[in-house]
């Protein structure tokens, strides 16, 4: 009898989930599939807390890669069981940690390799932000939508983030202390993302609320999961040494002399027969951009061009008068 | 504990799947329910990315290369932004953002990714708005800016805006919270406006333009106008403000802010008043004839009856325009129309060196009555005015209280002699006299019935703590003991001396300043910083609050209040108290008339208002000439504070300037 009842609710509820349930249902689900996480911080305004998604039935929890998981972290899950977990896997730059706890049975997220998630769709964010619940309290729910799906440029404090895929930035007040590691689904109850960390925009300087869409993770995650090493793809902005990386003398530019913490960069003079020289750069060019960079100054253009190898061509935007001019500098 | 829940619980919850399934349909047929439905979340991102795509082909991103200045605020000052293109010559509509700081180029990217540099045709600087003009070679697809627009408040917006590098699209969804914004010019949204957003359209739900969105806080609201961002309250300048003002914007005008020159009777904005007290000098009201003691009526036919009326009903007009006032003058209403001025002459603070009182008239429901107290000796008063003389009128203007007067004599033209109606024994007469500027050498005498030589033990001040509240700091003041009826005890002053961080306790600094206090007549309360290193912002309000609890503990004029440093006095270092005196004069001017710091003074990062004559506020710097001015000092007197050179100051001089503040 008891077993009979406990069928037919599964399949009530199963039924009812394709049936264009009300919100509240994927907002349950979600919960049920988003864990708190307790580690290390607690000092000068670092929390010690973060949240994260479960990803497999066997208790694999996808993460925000942070220093909260500077020790084995504890999670708690949605029905207040407690694991001590440990760090399978991570991926500095995708921002991600994947940890294992010693369950089964878990629910969980799968994640799926096509979701188009644009711009205006309408989310539900899942995240213990502010570390408000605790023991079996359900995580918090917030709804809001996409504002944008963009390329992330931007860093925390004085610390860049690693990451530099496409994000999506939500219209809703989502990356709170606490809320990295979070799930955000979409209407039809699918993980589409994961909250990031607080960060601040680099060009703006503000603080963003956005989301790593979860495609962007899947394949690393799958990795982790089967054991197999991932292979992160190199840094894209790596620096090179001084003596393998361009600079403005090796493409024969002398520029203005630089006094201020952001001098334009204008060109002083240009050596003859050199790559500027064969490109027509002139005196009194302004480099707006390398290799489609913004150049805000002097810095940001010797740091550019430290990113560019010696023997490849460097791409410029540059302003005379009014004109923006395209050109390529060949060693 | 249960693990398994009894069999009578689980029907239970089988009965309510049940219900909840029944009701599932209902909810979401109901857009407007408790949950909105999916099918209503769905439409509305359709919707909301259907009215976006109109305006998207117009909005741009707008990059600044190579900004230098100094920076204000967490956003960045050459932060990406939007604008919108108005027309296909390549005139692009920008938010005062773009230009805060100089740059070495301003680059507009177009939808397709092209570059292009812009230069900057003119600024609406009273809305927040830049126009710009690219040389386009592609075609543009112009911005449909609306001249008429009808909105509705809690009807849905949509910010749009591009972010990052791809220029990608962004769009921020909220309501309309309110319309006539900051002083008339602006329309409100809730929507979450980052600073990527500025410059872009706030549309409806149907892609028709509402307004242009500009980085703007309230008056006082917060030190930066992009404080707000994010936090759901955002401002745009409504569409048809926009399209009436283009053509002036396309032929290199630039738009400032329309101002009248006149000074309200009361102190206070909301107080049910509109007379006006006086004048100013050279201003567009003075043009018009407008006179003290008008009272305002009607400002562009809405009728006003407060000074907070006046200025929220002038506060959409431009320099340049017209505008229509009905006043009542002798009884009788009269129209007048103003033609507004981007400035009027700075504030030259005069005063003729009258002491009076305000005492009820002869008839008790009547008008008050300004009664001549003391004259000050080698003041342009010295010889003309006596003590018991009743002012009357000063020019035209009637005289029934001390404020109108101070107003007047405060905003009357320099150099310039002024005639005042005096009754002396029972007979009018007349007196004409041309009042000094207040700016110069410090005033060096004092009335003769404020002089207090004896030596009563009796009469001896007391140094007391004070405590506010709510706020930590250590404060003490040093006043007459309370109930003493001394005559020479009226009409004291108020001097705040702010303390450096790290300094002896207040009450020990009073200790010697115990005599001089009494012989001055001036009442101290010196406050130290909450923290042990530094004044924190947050504590201007609180110094003024101070200023306010002292005022009742004694017979204090109000006009006498100054707030001070040890950096004024002589051999003084100029320290963290200056810069935080100067700051809190400024920003409660209508607590302090007066502001004595060190000539070395670090002048702090704040927006200098005009000093207005209904809370003139005048700066005492110990130097003797005026080439030993700090450099800051010219963009003081700039904005009409008079600077007063004080030589070596002494603590007698300082406390007899404070005194001296209620002068008029």
């Amino acid at each position: 009898m008891r077993f009979a009842a406990t069928i037919a609710i599964a399949m009530i509820v199963s039924w009812n989930a394709k049936a264009e349930p009300p919100l509240a249902e994927w907002a349950r689900e979600g919960q049920q599939r988003v864990v708190k996480i307790y580690g290390a911080g607690g000092l000068a305004g670092l929390e010690a807390y973060q949240s994260g998604i479960l990803v497999s039935p066997d208790g694999h929890v996808a993460t925000s890669w942070s220093y909260v998981l500077d020790v084995e972290p504890i999670v708690l899950l949605d029905d207040g069981r407690r694991f001590e977990s440990t760090i399978v896997g991570f991926e500095p730059a995708l921002e991600l940690a994947v940890l294992k706890i010693d369950a089964t049975d878990l629910p969980y997220f799968p994640i799926e390799e096509k979701i188009e998630a644009q711009w205006g769709d309408p989310i539900l964010a899942i995240s213990n932000l502010f570390n408000i619940a605790t023991g079996k309290e359900p995580a918090s729910v917030m709804q809001g939508t996409i504002a944008a799906v963009s390329d992330l440029d931007a860093r925390r404090g004085t610390f860049k983030t690693p990451y530099r895929g496409k994000v999506m930035i939500l219209d809703l007040i989502a990356n709170n202390p606490g809320a990295a590691g979070g799930a955000v689904i979409d209407s039809e109850g699918r993980l589409i993302g994961m909250l990031g960390k607080e960060l601040r925009d680099s060009a703006t300087g503000v603080w963003l609320n956005y989301s790593i869409p979860a495609k962007e993770l899947r394949g690393t995650i799958g990795d982790i999961i089967a054991g197999r090493t991932t292979s992160a793809p190199p840094p894209a902005e790596a620096m090179l040494p001084r003596d393998q990386s361009h600079d403005p003398k090796t493409l024969g530019l002398v520029m203005l002399p630089d006094v201020l913490e952001t001098t334009p960069a204008y060109i002083d003079e240009v050596v003859p027969d050199s790559a500027a020289a064969k490109a027509d750069l002139r005196p009194d060019d302004l480099i707006l951009l390398v290799g489609g960079k913004r150049v805000d100054g002097q810095r940001t253009l010797r740091k550019l061009l430290r990113m560019i190898d010696r023997r490849d061509d460097v791409e410029l935007t540059i302003q005379r008068d009014t004109e923006i001019l395209p050109l390529v500098l060949r060693p | 504990m249960k693990l398994i829940p009894s069999l009578p619980t689980r029907v239970h919850w089988l009965t309510s799947i049940g219900l909840v399934l029944l009701l599932a349909p209902v909810a979401s047929a109901q857009p407007g329910g408790d949950s909105p439905s999916l099918a209503y979340r769905a439409a509305m991102a359709k919707a909301v990315r259907t009215a976006a795509q109109q305006v998207l082909p117009s909005i741009v991103t707008i990059e600044i290369i190579g900004a230098s200045g100094q920076k204000t605020g967490e956003v960045e000052q050459d932060a990406p932004t939007s604008g919108v293109i108005v027309d296909k010559d390549g005139y692009i509509l920008a938010s005062s953002i773009v230009v805060r700081r100089p740059a070495a180029s301003m680059l507009v990217i177009l939808p397709d990714g092209s570059r292009h540099a812009a230069k900057v045709i003119s600024k609406d600087q009273h809305r927040d708005l830049v126009l710009l003009k690219i040389d386009a070679k592609t075609e543009l697809a112009p911005l449909d800016l609306p001249s008429e627009v009808t909105m509705t408040v809690g009807q849905t917006t949509v910010a749009v805006g591009r972010y990052g590098g791809g220029s990608s699209p962004m769009v921020s969804r909220g309501v309309l919270s309110a319309t006539g914004r900051l002083d008339g010019i602006a329309i409100q949204t809730d929507a979450r406006v980052a600073p990527s957003f500025y410059g872009g359209p706030l549309i409806d739900l149907y892609g028709n333009v509402l307004g242009i969105l500009i980085p703007a806080v309230s008056k006082g609201g917060a030190e930066d106008s992009t404080s707000w961002y994010d936090s759901g309250i955002a401002f745009a300048i409504p569409s048809n403000v926009i399209v009436a003002k283009l053509d002036r914007l396309k032929m290199g005008e630039d738009i400032r802010k329309g101002l009248i020159g006149i000074v309200s009777k009361s102190r206070d904005p909301y107080q049910d008043e509109t007379t006006i007290a006086a004048v100013r000098v050279r201003s567009p009201a003075e043009a018009a004839g407008i006179l003290a003691g008008d009272e305002v009526l009607e400002v562009a036919g809405r009728p006003v009856r407060r000074q907070l009326d006046i200025r929220q009903a002038l506060g959409s007009f431009d320099a340049g325009e017209k505008v229509r006032l009905k006043l009542r003058r002798d009884g009788n209403p009269i129209d007048v129309e103003v033609t507004l001025a981007e400035t009027i002459p700075p504030l030259q603070p005069q005063r003729l060196g009258i002491i009076v009182r305000e005492e009820s008239g002869e008839n008790e429901d009547g008008p008050n009555q300004v009664i001549v107290d003391a004259v000050l000796p080698s003041s342009p008063a010295s010889d003309l005015f006596k003590t018991g003389d009743v002012v009357t009128k000063l020019g035209k203007a009637n005289v029934t209280d001390t404020e109108t007067l101070r107003r007047l004599a405060l905003s009357a033209a320099p150099d310039a002699t002024v005639a005042l109606t005096i009754q002396r024994d029972g007979a009018d007469q007349t007196i004409e006299v041309t009042p000094q500027s207040i700016a110069g050498v410090i005033p060096s005498d004092v009335p003769s019935s404020w002089k207090n030589n004896d030596d009563d033990e009796q009469a001896k001040w007391v140094t007391q703590k004070i405590q506010l509240p709510d706020s930590a700091n250590d404060a003490a003041f040093l006043a007459p003991k309370t109930g003493s009826e001394d005559q020479s005890q009226q009409q004291l002053g108020l001097m705040i001396m702010l303390l450096n961080p790290g300094q002896d306790s207040p009450a020990d600094v009073l200790e010697k300043w115990s005599a001089s206090a009494r012989q001055a007549g001036v009442v101290i309360c010196a406050i130290a910083p909450e923290d042990a290193k530094r004044w924190l912002p947050k504590e201007m309000e609180i110094v003024a609050k101070f200023a306010t609890a002292v005022l009742k503990k004694a017979a204090i004029d109000p006009a006498a209040v100054s707030i001070t440093t040890p950096g004024a006095l002589e051999g003084g270092k100029a320290g963290a108290a200056d810069s935080m005196a100067l700051a809190v004069a400024v920003s409660q001017s209508s607590t302090f008339f007066g502001v004595a710091v060190s000539a070395e003074t670090r002048p702090p990062a704040m927006r200098l208002s005009e000093n207005s004559p209904s809370a003139a506020l005048q700066l005492l710097i110990p130097i003797k000439a005026d080439d030993e001015l700090p450099g800051w000092a010219a963009a003081v007197e700039k904005a009409g504070y008079p600077i007063v050179r004080g030589g070596e100051i002494q603590e007698l001089i300082l406390l007899q300037w404070t005194r001296l503040l209620q002068a008029i």
